[in-house]
């Protein structure tokens, strides 16, 4: 008879293995590991608690329903990751048609803006400790579109080439290619103004 | 400059350039100190997020409380009926009688009486698993008819993409 797993000791590829099975136990570990990674995803997209936490439950409920289809080509955390991501993504389809589009933003959006900026060239970042420049970081990521925080995110921090984000966001290389300009400049902008802010 | 070499600029700082493509952006920045002095900010943003990812939120919720609604809805969904599958012959019934509907209906918009005192005209039919919409302008002198099939579902937003991910996080 095979011996029982212990849970907090297997390895996720065991876990899955078991949770595959049925096995609601496993499955809990496997959320008690990875929780904070999709949370974290989810609320670096959607910028607001209580919708993460929604999303990423939803994202667990998913992955439950659909475990047999994961065949381990990528770790377990990263597909978990991607199902949150697609998740959010729709999550922030959905509310954007329900909000009435500005010209402000359509004009962000197509980068009408950034594209007047004038080039940084000082580094914002110069002289800042790592944890000061990750909240500078995040604060000028809350400030840009969802579409131009998502481009960066996934690009900088998921490290996916534009062909798999056109995939993910379900738009066109270029506009992705478009997308991740303008976000850049704009950062580099929102950033260098969070410099001089701090230099008052 | 134009918003085409921008972005073949950063598609180079970003290794996903043609050979061509870098050899372009090569000659422009040797030429140009506006196109140089964008491609430093653009490696700059690029630096400064590399390894810089804000620190990962923790879940404001205890493990228990947070897996028991996770338990509660795999519960609540594994206690629901699955939806009754079609039989095969309502299926095949179906895939002869949309198309066939289709048809029908255009025909039936087609013979709809003379609409030329109105200028435009739009009608939308909808049938199950199909949609016929006819517009018709006089003015512009113009038709259009669109057929649409409503048989093949939106792809599943929570089916996630897999194919090329380098695998980079492997917790074990």
């Amino acid at each position: 008879m095979a011996s029982p797993l212990d849970y907090p000791a297997a390895t996720d590829v065991q876990l899955v293995a078991a949770a595959q099975k049925g096995d609601m136990l496993a499955f809990e570990e496997l959320v008690a590991r990875h929780r904070d990674k999709v949370y974290a995803r989810a609320f670096s997209m959607v910028r607001n608690e209580d919708e993460a936490v929604d999303l990423s439950q939803e994202a667990w409920v998913k992955a439950w329903q659909r475990l047999t289809q994961f065949q381990g080509e990528a770790s377990f955390a990263t597909w978990m990751t991607r199902i949150v991501i697609n998740l959010c993504l729709d999550h922030l389809r959905k509310a954007k048609r329900q909000r009435a589009e500005s010209i402000e933003q359509l004009d962000e959006e197509l980068g009408g803006v950034e594209r007047q900026m004038p080039v940084v060239s000082l580094n914002p970042s110069e002289g800042l400790e790592r944890t000061e420049l990750r909240k500078r970081i995040d604060r000028a990521m809350g400030q840009l579109s969802y579409e131009h925080r998502t481009v960066l995110i996934l690009h900088e921090f998921e490290e996916m080439e534009y062909k798999q984000i056109a995939k993910v966001m379900g738009c066109s290389i270029g506009t992705v290619m478009s997308r991740l300009f303008y976000a850049r400049r704009r950062l580099a902008g929102l950033l260098m103004a969070l410099k001089r802010e701090e230099n008052r | 400059m134009k918003l085409e070499q921008e972005l073949k600029l950063q598609a180079w700082l970003d290794g996903e350039a043609s050979p061509d493509e870098a050899r372009e952006v090569e000659q422009l920045l040797a030429n140009d100190a506006h196109f140089a002095a964008l491609a430093g900010e653009l490696r700059m943003s690029k630096g400064i997020l590399a390894g810089s990812e804000p620190e990962a939120v923790k879940l404001p919720e205890s493990r228990e409380f947070y897996f028991s609604k996770i338990s509660r809805e795999i519960e609540r969904l594994e206690r629901q009926p699955a939806p009754a599958a079609r039989s095969v012959w309502a299926s095949a019934w179906m895939r002869i009688l949309a198309p066939v509907t289709g048809v029908a209906a255009l025909t039936l918009i087609l013979s709809l009486p003379d609409r030329s005192n109105t200028g435009v005209d739009e009608t939308e039919n909808t049938i199950k698993e199909s949609t016929v919409i006819q517009f018709h302008s006089t003015t512009e002198k113009m038709d259009v008819i669109w057929i649409h099939s409503d048989v093949d579902p939106m792809p599943d937003v929570s089916s996630p993409d897999l194919s090329t991910k380098p695998d980079r996080d492997d917790n074990n």
